[in-house]
């Protein structure tokens, strides 16, 4: 029985992810010690070349001595493993206790620092009435506070659930590893291809199991799930972007060799039936299967195609993430080394994106604001590299008139695709301290159905993860107040043109969130830009040539944001 | 008369340097040093107090393997010091002073050491 002990609100509010995510990293030094010690000795012993009673008697001895030090290999890279998995769980805890200060900060509802306990402090709207109406009045207000400390109440009672899960797993991996004898830690440890560790990651690990993994492995290694998992590595965040793009990049190839067969296969036998004379429903239903094979897979070249071109036209273009499951495909593409950038910008579009027809077009837009905010830096006279990326990582809604539009009207795709682009950013956030030791500046600028993704995400990132928020042509910010993103800065901005855009504020507050450009605490971005589409268009001046033109005002403030150097005035 | 001496020439000494060397770099820090820094990352819990215990339990482990190899070098040098006529002296030699030092498969495990407090 391990939960024997009942964590309180006062413990976990001092628990500290950053002096697990220290001791994991040293323990993964001290592991390539172990294991560097073991191959010393290893070598030491093919390097014995002596024969007779005394060389079996000392090779025996190496033997023993060579099987305690991959049990000590073991040890470390268990204790590693286990303080990282503590890392991530409390660094999640820490950001759900930081969400309920901002919703009793929010709601006026009081929750004690110390025993995590709810007062609707409704005394205080008493107090500010003085006569029987103005009590009659209150009625509305002190059932809001009500529903409001009910709600943080269930708030804290989660947050304390998922402390005690990150508790006892650590305390369940402090006791498996005193149950075992180093003899039995070493048979664990002996079939694996990075000694101690899994060959792949696993399912369920967090970013920060990931991040810790993948640093522990040899540049040999690396390369060797590259080549033969290249599919695992790809889209897994927490990886090293440089090693993500190779195995993307090998995906990519393969996928279009793959396709360009099925597709070669289909037709040729469609082409071959198209000459003989009709021999029955089996055969016809066999054509059927062949001319869907055949579609299916023209359908996906063009998208890989898509990819492919952008790739070659673009220079220092990094495919982060290629993902044909799900409605449609998904591939983002950076514009620049991730893994030590200063500043990335992570643009993420909206209704009607579609890897085969706007990939081209958004990388163009990445670049035009990793050119814009390159020119911001050098103006203002400060150092440092900036990476933008194009991130069609998620199922958005289709375009008007096409099959799915219906889904833009509901925020189902909206709260799938914030899960990925959460995953995504924590990803650089783990990948870049792991493995280059930086904490670069990220900013997540959404636009239409993908600014509302991106503010749910926010809303539900890792604190300490995104930096700054900018959304424009929004139809809703995917929160009620700004105290609930998680945003080290604390302020998101906002772009919205005047007129002629019609998917501005078409959600309902309830699903989609307020209007970011009516809500109190936005800071508000250039509304100013010479493009979009004048005249009859079904969705005015919404799209991305508006608000990303290269002579906007707009793209401007942007690029000031993503660089950390926007000087306007701030709510 | 035992049977001829197969040890080749610096062969030992050879061995006695890479143990030693080894000894040197796998000591040069301890695990226990970051698991008790992770016992503050949770303070005042169970998860935290037993990063602090299995951090002493784990040192522990790690000294030892440390003397070990230390022991198994002076083993082998003190069996290149007393090298005799035959094959079988010489294994005897060696066997007797690994014998007078710790014993490798002579580990304590982690499981008798940490109280059993869940």
């Amino acid at each position: 029985m391990i939960g024997v002990t009942v964590l309180s609100w006062g413990q976990i509010c001092q628990w500290n992810e950053g002096y697990f995510l220290d001791a994991a990293d040293d323990m993964r030094l001290l592991r390539a010690k172990a294991l560097q010690a073991q191959e010393d000795m290893e070598s030491a012993q093919r390097g014995f070349v002596s024969q007779g009673e005394t060389a079996s008697a000392i090779r025996r001895h190496v033997d023993r001595l060579i099987g305690r030090l991959s049990g000590r290999v073991q040890v470390c890279s268990d204790v590693m493993m286990a303080l990282a998995d503590a890392a991530d769980g409390a660094w999640s805890v820490r950001s759900k206790i930081s969400d309920c200060q901002q919703y009793a900060e929010q709601t006026g509802v009081v929750l004690d620092s110390h025993t995590g306990e709810v007062d609707e402090n409704t005394a205080e709207l008493a107090a500010q009435a003085s006569s029987e109406a103005e009590y009659r009045a209150l009625y509305g207000p002190i059932q809001a506070r009500r529903s409001a400390a009910a709600a943080l109440r269930s708030m804290v009672e989660e947050t304390l659930t998922l402390a005690q899960e990150v508790h006892d797993d650590l305390v369940t991996s402090l006791k498996k590893l005193g149950d075992l004898d180093p003899d039995d830690r070493r048979r664990q440890g002996s079939t694996t291809h990075s000694p101690g560790l899994p060959n792949l990651p696993k399912k369920d690990w967090s970013v920060t199991e990931t991040a810790t993994w993948w640093s522990t492995l040899s540049d040999k290694d690396k390369q060797w799930l590259v080549d033969y998992h290249p599919e695992v590595i790809g889209n897994r965040d927490g990886v090293e972007f440089a090693w993500r793009e190779k195995a993307n990049r090998k995906v990519l190839d393969r996928l279009i060799a793959d396709y360009e067969q099925k597709y070669a296969a289909g037709k040729k036998f469609i082409d071959d039936m198209g000459s003989q004379p009709y021999a029955g429903p089996a055969l016809a239903r066999e054509v059927q299967r062949h001319y869907q094979v055949m579609t299916d897979a023209a359908d996906k070249l063009s998208h890989l195609r898509a990819v492919q071109r952008t790739l070659n036209k673009t220079a220092d273009s990094h495919l982060v993430t290629l993902d044909l499951s799900g409605h449609s495909p998904k591939a983002a593409i950076a514009l620049g080394d991730m893994d030590k950038a200063d500043h990335i910008g992570i643009f993420v579009p909206g209704m009607g994106t579609r890897v085969n027809d706007k990939m081209e077009d958004y990388v163009l837009d990445a670049r035009n604001l990793s050119i814009k905010a390159k020119n911001v830096l050098i103006e203002a006279g400060e150092s440092g590299s900036v990476v933008t990326v194009a991130w069609l990582g998620y199922d958005a809604p289709a375009a008007l008139g096409e099959d799915n539009f219906y889904k833009v009207a509901g925020t189902g795709l909206a709260q799938a695709g914030a899960e990925r682009l959460k995953s995504f950013a924590e990803g650089i956030e783990a990948s870049q301290r792991h493995h280059s030791g930086h904490d670069g500046h990220l900013t997540v600028l959404g636009h239409s159905y993908g600014s509302t993704t991106s503010g749910l995400a926010t809303a539900t990132v890792k604190h300490g993860v995104v930096d700054d928020l900018v959304l424009f042509g929004s139809p809703g910010s995917g929160v009620q107040s700004v105290s609930e993103y998680n945003l080290t800065s604390g302020t998101p901005y906002v772009s919205a043109v005047p007129n002629g855009d019609i998917v501005q504020k078409l959600g309902t507050d309830h699903t989609f969130g307020k209007d970011p450009n009516l809500m109190p605490g936005f800071t508000h971005l250039s509304n100013d830009s010479p493009g979009g589409t004048p005249g009859w268009s079904l969705i005015g001046r919404h799209g991305t040539d508006t608000y990303m033109h290269e002579n906007s005002q707009i793209l401007e403030d942007m690029a000031a944001v993503v660089t950390g150097t926007y000087q306007g005035a701030k709510p | 008369m035992g049977e001829e001496v197969l040890v080749v020439d610096g062969d030992l000494p050879a061995l006695s340097r890479s143990v030693r060397n080894t000894r040197e770099n796998y000591d040069a820090r301890q695990p226990g040093d970051p698991l008790a820094k992770a016992g503050r990352g949770m303070p005042h819990t169970l998860g935290g107090s037993l990063c602090q215990r299995v951090a002493g339990v784990l040192d522990a482990e790690w000294d030892e393997l440390a003397t070990s190899l230390e022991d198994f070098a002076d083993a082998i040098d003190e069996a290149q010091d007393s090298m005799v006529t035959t094959d079988s002296d010489v294994a005897s030699a060696f066997s007797s002073i690994v014998e007078r030092v710790k014993p490798a498969q002579d580990v304590p495990a982690v499981r008798h050491s940490i109280p059993r407090m869940w």
